[in-house]
């Protein structure tokens, strides 16, 4: 396979686009229940376990783009072969494929049980995740520049649910944040680990990279929506922490979505059943997102068709989906995801930049001679 | 062939609706009050104020009742007794009977927490002597449902007035599960055939330990929280103002002290730990209020008279809130949070329920009082 791909130009989009991309793909189940992990670990200083995990984020992508930027127009399925060789580049490769897979169904597993607790407990999964499923074939279908189009739109037009939460605001007691500055610096540390599932999603820069038109204006847009995220993470998790009862907390599995169970208007009694309803619009950029990635991971690996692979991986979803039932199950899921992600994106990236600064350079010499 | 996709995918989502369960608006009874009550056996009855859809105007006249060990179970009994299919989705009022609340009501809260559709904006309240009493007290007297009355009386005092403190699910549960508060909520008696807010109940943890007259409602609203706009009057000694007085009537006359009437424009609470050794509390309050009514004609146009009148103001208001205070720390329940004071200025910022308990009745607190009248009205 070529190491750089050829994408044609009018696959491509412009930088200012990776905003929505970004927020689009890292928000979304995880957000709402995000506050319950992190202050498990930091306690009432869970928002400086956040603001560290922003720290990270940048130094991740920041060496993410570094990697990238050492070859032409490559992805990461590119360059792992180019580093590892035909047969462990490929391996590696397949690995991010199979955790795009993992989290696209952990990402609807999750879902679709907050609408069995907070809608319809008696609805069949299956039908659930038919809907989400034809929805998401639908998208692929269209390619990138119908993907990135959605993710515009939907980031923005699900923008308005941060503003109800005047309401929760209203009702916070400060008192639950003093004494500040008591947890450890291990604690903090966990805490930032506690938000690392809710902040995956970057990943796909490695997969879209190749498709960006002004590679050079690209770092305002992927910075800013990376902060977007952070600053929803924090938002909410601050009203919780101030919001519930410590001992409560730690037993609220959707922290977030609770928040909305106050607001109320004469117009609408229960604004929380519309919150849960709109939050489709804020998966659905990162289903569909991880489902692109998925068919042309496996495009550029194996020269399969992208409609195959999406057909195929619709179907396995769905067999998933029928057959795992019991909500310890999709937590034993979603949390070995966490795990694995946590290796697979923060630490693996830099773990890959020396090899291949140490590549480039060992290539370079080389090149002259051949002059 | 697009056509033929577009469409096939549109009937499939379309059919795929069907798989959510139906209601029927008509078929409905939406729970809108509800009252626990404690019955033999660990047993509870539940009594369901129920809204249809179907009725002209809408109210159900018969409650519907229900028996069982927990609130679910007890619902699950009530619905063989009705036609309808009772959905608890907009339930705006939890009653609780007397005898429940000196047991606890926590595990009764449980439910109501856990069931994410039922909305944390209900208000729970306790009545005495059971719910099952208020709820279905004869209508005539009042124009409409009793549960709706109810919550009726909690919601539209609310916003202007303090009374009665209206306590939604989650504001109970917050000052359950903090540690250094408890909870506090409204007590709903029957009082010449009209149900009303009759007292404050305090609670220690989950159970209820005592009351406090309604005439204490506003103080301690107050001392709870700020309060805008409201009335209150007040009973003080005539001695101290007899110089200032017009002498349209002599000072022999008055018998029963000068009684004034006030409205409250904004009142500010806080409160420190000034002595960490011997325990000592600082309660500073600050009122700014109006003067509505006053029974004797004193000189106002006096700038001591007024300043005269505010300290003694402010001297009966220290008062009262001792008296309220002194009855708390009795029945050892820390309403108005000064556990979690005495917690932030721990060193490590935590204290044990236990610990609190120990120290709490020993803790002494200063109140200190400042009003002000800003406005005494078109005359002097």
């Amino acid at each position: 396979m070529e190491i750089n791909s050829n994408v044609k130009s009018r696959l491509q989009f412009p930088a200012f686009y990776l905003f929505f991309i970004m927020y689009g793909a890292q928000t979304g189940v995880g957000i709402m229940g995000v506050p319950k992990y992190i202050f498990k670990e930091a306690k009432q200083d869970s928002w400086i376990s956040i603001l560290l995990a922003y720290i990270l984020l940048i130094t991740i992508v920041s060496v993410m783009l570094v990697i990238l930027k050492q070859y032409e127009n490559a992805d990461i399925f590119g360059i792992q072969v180019d580093i590892f060789g035909k047969w462990i580049g490929k391996l590696f490769g397949t690995i991010y494929i199979l955790y795009f897979f993992f989290t696209l169904l952990s990402i609807l597993l999750n879902y679709i049980e907050v609408i069995k607790v907070y809608l319809f407990p008696t609805i069949s999964s299956f039908s659930m995740g038919l809907l989400f499923i034809i929805l998401i074939i639908y998208c692929v279908l269209g390619g990138i520049r119908t993907i990135v189009g959605l993710t515009f739109f939907f980031v923005i037009l699900s923008s308005w649910i941060l503003f109800p939460l005047y309401d929760p605001i209203t009702r916070m007691d400060w008192d639950h944040f003093v004494p500040m500055f008591h947890a450890t610096v291990p604690e903090l540390l966990k805490g930032t680990k506690a938000t690392t599932y809710s902040i995956t999603g970057f990943e796909l820069l490695f997969v879209i990279y190749p498709f960006i038109q002004n590679k050079e204006k690209i770092k305002l847009p992927l910075f800013l929506g990376l902060g977007y995220t952070i600053i929803s993470i924090l938002i909410v998790t601050v009203i919780s922490i101030g919001y519930f009862s410590p001992l409560d907390l730690a037993d609220i599995d959707w922290a977030t979505l609770n928040l909305f169970k106050n607001v109320s208007y004469s117009f609408i009694e229960r604004l929380d059943n519309l919150i849960i309803f709109e939050w489709m619009m804020v998966i659905l950029p990162n289903l569909v997102l991880h489902m692109w990635g998925m068919t042309y991971g496996m495009k550029r690996l194996y020269k399969i068709s992208q409609k195959t692979t999406l057909y195929t991986a619709s179907i396995i979803t769905l067999i998933f989906i029928s057959f795992i039932k019991h909500d310890k199950d999709v937590t034993m899921l979603t949390d070995s995801i966490a795990q694995i992600g946590f290796w697979l994106l923060f630490v693996y990236p830099l773990i890959l930049l020396p090899i291949v600064l140490v590549k480039k350079k060992m290539r370079r010499p080389r090149a002259e001679v051949k002059k | 062939m697009k056509l033929i996709q577009c469409s096939l995918l549109i009937m499939v989502s379309l059919t795929l609706v069907s798989c959510i369960p139906t209601k029927e608006i008509e078929r409905i009874g939406v729970i809108t009050s509800r009252g626990t009550d404690q019955i033999e056996d660990g047993e509870i009855e539940t009594t369901l104020m129920i809204y249809q859809f179907t009725k002209k105007n809408g109210m159900v006249a018969m409650p519907v009742f229900g028996k069982g060990t927990t609130i679910k179970g007890a619902l699950e009994n009530a619905k063989l007794e009705s036609n309808f299919d009772l959905v608890e989705g907009k339930i705006q009022l939890e009653l609780y009977g007397m005898e429940l609340a000196k047991k606890g009501i926590f595990p009764y809260l449980d439910t109501l927490n856990r069931d994410a559709r039922l909305p944390d904006s209900m208000y729970l309240a306790i009545s005495v002597p059971t719910a099952k009493e208020i709820l279905t007290k004869d209508e005539q007297s009042i124009s409409n449902n009793v549960g709706e009355h109810l919550h009726g009386i909690i919601e539209e005092n609310a916003p202007d007035h303090p009374i009665p403190p209206r306590i939604t699910l989650q504001s109970f549960l917050t000052k359950y599960y903090d540690i250094g508060i408890d909870p506090t909520l409204p007590i709903i008696g029957i009082e010449d055939n009209i149900p009303k807010i009759k007292s404050i109940a305090i609670f220690r943890n989950d159970k209820l330990v005592g009351e406090i007259e309604s005439k204490y409602l506003l103080l301690f609203k107050i001392l709870e929280q700020t309060v805008k706009n409201d009335k209150f009057q007040l009973s003080l000694p005539m001695k101290p103002f007899e110089k200032y007085l017009k002498g349209y009537r002599k000072p022999s006359q008055i018998k029963d002290g000068l009684h004034i009437a006030l409205g409250l424009v904004k009142s500010k609470e806080h409160s420190s730990l000034v002595d960490k050794q011997n325990k000592l509390f600082q309660t500073n309050i600050t009122l700014d209020v109006n003067l509505l009514e006053i029974s004797e004609s004193i000189d106002l146009s006096d700038e001591k008279s007024l300043t005269l009148l505010e300290k003694e103001m402010g001297k009966k208001i220290e008062k009262r809130a001792q008296e309220i205070f002194a009855r708390l720390q009795e029945m050892n329940a820390d309403s108005f949070g000064y556990g979690k004071i005495y917690r932030m200025k721990q060193k490590n910022g935590k204290l044990t329920e236990k610990e609190w308990r120990e120290i709490y009745p020993n803790i002494k607190v200063e109140f200190n009082v400042k009003t002000t009248i800003s406005r005494h009205g078109s005359v002097d």
